[in-house]
């Protein structure tokens, strides 16, 4: 007997979906906006050259880069609070999840971002008297944004992916009104099509809208 | 007339290596210094160590007559004084020409942009650049960015330029437009410390020569002495590996 589909159950619910792909893109946007700053601090700490700073960033980034996110999240859900006698919304709590562990990801494009700048760079800012915070912001940063940029979109979306799993702790994303959808409807096959079809139409669009954002980069030299 | 950079008892180590082994060096204004010695044999690290692109390992480097510190501000304020051109050229490959002589003017020095746009088109004139100021670094030749990143020295106002190896990554045919900037530096008595292997060049440019041998200075004198009648058999050594010289 042939499967009967039947894609109504998709647009009957299509509004539920689309606030269901909002909290993703409000998770994701929050996530990733986070993490690129939490980055900056870590890469900041992993590359002051003082210990006490850049053993602790090289902890966080590392546990966070070897363990699953799936588990980070469930543990600042379920056992942070415990600790400190709060407890997190689902949101509050992937929110951190997501952005420490993308922050982890982007220390290391940023670090190997500023380090693939040759060494004569920096030499020629020193010896012209640059000191330090100028050498940064003037002569180091802006070349090496240009080569983090296409890592940074990439992990950008790793993080909208990752974003998914907030679905367990019952965060209404896209993947939980899926999911709360076929409860009711008992069609997964037409309901998690659609759901895999929204993620691709959205990444693959970003994803083509980086491209030929980086094409302008490099049209604009170095 | 004083001495503008001096430098005392220069050891550097790498590691185990011991590449300077007590230099001693009194730069006099107006001087032109050719350093010239084998490859490894210290040129480089005893340049960069009159500047502190390398901390000497011991002994003191003098400018004015002050010893030099070793805090970010006064490494900054000598860096201006005592501007560097290097081998690897090292423009900012994210600026123009123009953006590259005004950059230190306006955030090292606190110019505003007109001050320095007007001090980086005298000096790219000087070097013959002024046409191309708009140019990115990789739209010029080597010998072009050369001249671009002397010009950027230059608008700093140092006393003293020191130049390591400056033609040695260029084409042959463009080694010419470099060394004729370079006169013309000398021309205008700019304090020059030179590392090269244009011997040619150095017999006509130095006012000094020094033969660096194993991380000492080994023989030194005016360019007669040291490259026409060496005393020391090292020197002789070197100097016949340049058969094809003339002066
Ligand atoms: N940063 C460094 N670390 C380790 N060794 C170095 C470094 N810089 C130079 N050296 C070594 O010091 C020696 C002298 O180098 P250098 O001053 O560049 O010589 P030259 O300019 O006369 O060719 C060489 O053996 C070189 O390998
Ligand atoms: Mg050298």
């Amino acid at each position: 007997m042939a499967y009967q589909w039947d894609f109504s159950v998709v647009s009957r619910n299509w509004d539920a979906l689309l606030a269901g792909l909002g909290n993703t893109l409000l998770l994701s946007t929050a996530s990733i906006a986070t993490g690129a700053v939490v980055g900056m601090v870590l890469a900041g700490m992993r590359l002051s050259g003082r210990r006490l700073l850049a053993w602790p960033a090289v902890g966080v980034i590392e546990f966070f880069r070897n363990t699953p996110a799936l588990v980070q999240l469930f543990w600042i859900f379920y056992a942070l609070p415990v600790l400190i006698g709060v407890s997190l919304s689902s949101f509050v709590a992937a929110w951190i999840a997501f952005s420490i562990q993308s922050g982890a990801f982007f220390a290391e494009v940023y670090r190997g971002g500023i380090g693939s700048i040759e060494r004569g760079q920096w030499e020629a800012g020193r010896a012209v008297g640059m000191g330090r915070v100028t050498l940064m912001h003037r002569i180091i940063f802006p070349q090496a944004l240009r080569r983090m940029i296409p890592p940074m979109i990439e992990r950008s979306f790793e993080v909208v992916k990752t974003t998914a799993l907030a679905a367990t702790v019952a965060y209404a994303d896209l993947l939980y009104e899926a999911m709360s959808t076929i409860s009711k409807s008992y069609r997964p096959l037409e309901v998690y099509s659609a759901v895999a079809a929204i993620y691709f139409v959205v990444l693959f669009g970003a994803s083509l809208a980086a491209q030929s954002f980086e094409r302008v980069l490099k049209r604009r030299g170095a | 007339m004083g001495v503008v950079v001096r430098a005392e008892k220069l050891h550097k180590t790498f590691g185990t290596l011991e590449v300077l082994k007590g230099v001693d060096l009194d730069v006099q204004e107006g001087e032109r210094i050719a350093i010239l010695g084998k490859s490894g044999s210290g040129k480089s690290t005893f340049l960069r160590c009159l500047n502190f692109m390398e901390m000497p390992s011991s002994g003191r480097v003098y400018f004015d007559g002050a010893p030099v510190g070793t805090s970010q501000a006064e490494l900054c304020r000598l860096r201006i004084n005592v501007g560097m051109v290097f081998q690897s050229l090292n423009l900012f490959p994210h600026m123009t020409a123009m953006g590259n002589v005004m950059e230190a003017l306006v955030s090292v020095k606190g110019m505003t942009k007109a001050q320095a746009r007007a001090i980086a088109s005298e000096q790219l004139g000087r070097v013959d650049m002024l046409s191309k100021s708009e140019s990115y670094p990789i739209n010029l030749s080597g010998g072009q960015q050369q001249r671009v990143a002397i010009a950027r020295a230059l608008a700093m106002e140092p006393r003293v330029l020191l130049l390591d190896e400056p033609t040695s990554s260029l084409d042959p045919e463009l080694v010419g437009e470099v060394l004729k900037v370079i006169n013309a530096l000398a021309a205008r008595k700019m304090t020059m410390v030179l590392v090269t292997h244009e011997l040619g060049f150095a017999y006509h440019f130095a006012s000094r020569v020094i033969f660096l041998h194993d991380g000492r200075i080994l023989e030194q004198g005016t360019p007669d002495q040291v490259l026409k009648n060496p005393a020391e058999k090292r020197t002789q050594e070197f100097l016949t590996g340049f058969n094809e010289f003339s002066f």
